[in-house]
């Protein structure tokens, strides 16, 4: 019987790669069983769905610019 | 058909934008700028190839990634393997017991979409990405930001089996799961 360590493991796996028939069954089994283990599964998913759309929110993070004499350094080096 | 703006107007426009796309890879502020400034230099020579089917950011940005995977490859070679091994046993052994059943709850989080919908959400996400270790940071980046195959992964960060990427993208997964139930789930 696979534990909630190796579960997570495979929980793993499965975001980046189809597993074995063998290894999918026993996931399949243990997750049934295992709310824990389920919401560890649904987080992951979760943590996913979240990293495909930070990239859209990164430019929006008003806190993090360039200082002006950056800014102004940049300029000039583009003109050399 | 898009056209390009002035260059010298380029760090005006989108110095703030590229730097922030820089920063969130790199996390090191010296060197974010010096890759906006590169970006920019590379991006006046190659202007005559821009082909107009993208916005002149998008294209900006292109130009940083490719930039920043150059880094990338030539910085993982200086990065010891296992920096942070010792750091992730522990979060192991915090979360299983000697049997490898959980030894922590874990809790069904209270509406996760909704989070999404939320400036302050997004925040945590970046500091928890931010909190892990150097190797770890770029893993995220190359799988979950870019979504690389394993087998490039392997190939940019030197790994010599999927193996092991595939227990590093387990722990990566498990440790920023753990710092958003903690900064985020639990306090929200």
């Amino acid at each position: 019987m696979m534990n909630c360590k190796e579960a997570t493991d495979l929980v793993s796996q499965n975001l980046d790669r189809q597993l074995g028939l063998g290894q999918r069954i026993a996931l399949r089994l243990h997750l049934l069983m295992c709310h824990y283990c389920r919401n560890y599964a649904h987080h992951l998913a979760f943590l996913r769905r979240a990293a495909a759309n930070l990239e859209d929110h990164i430019e929006n993070q008003t806190n993090l610019s360039l200082s002006e004499e950056s800014k102004a350094k940049i300029k000039q080096s583009l003109n050399n | 058909m898009n056209k390009l703006s002035d260059p010298n107007s380029w760090p005006e426009l989108y110095g703030d934008i590229i730097y922030r796309h820089a920063y969130f890879r790199l996390r090191d502020e010296m060197l974010a700028e010096e890759l906006v400034q590169e970006t920019f230099l590379a991006a006046l020579k190659a202007r005559e190839r821009f082909a107009g089917n993208s916005s002149e950011k998008t294209w900006l940005i292109g130009i940083l990634k490719h930039k920043i995977v150059d880094h990338l490859r030539k910085a993982v070679r200086e990065q010891s393997q296992d920096e942070s091994i010792q750091e992730f046993d522990d979060l192991l052994n915090e979360s299983f017991d000697g049997k490898g059943h959980w030894k922590i709850d874990v809790s069904r989080w209270n509406s996760p979409d909704g989070s999404l919908e939320q400036q302050q959400f997004w925040q945590t996400l970046q500091k928890c990405v931010s909190g892990l270790p150097k190797r770890m940071a770029t893993l995220f980046i190359l799988r979950e930001i870019d979504g690389l195959d394993s087998d490039t992964i392997c190939k940019e960060m030197e790994l010599s089996s999927t193996n092991n990427l595939w227990t590093m993208l387990s722990r990566m997964r498990m440790r920023l799961r753990q710092c958003l139930e903690k900064q985020w789930f639990n306090k929200t």
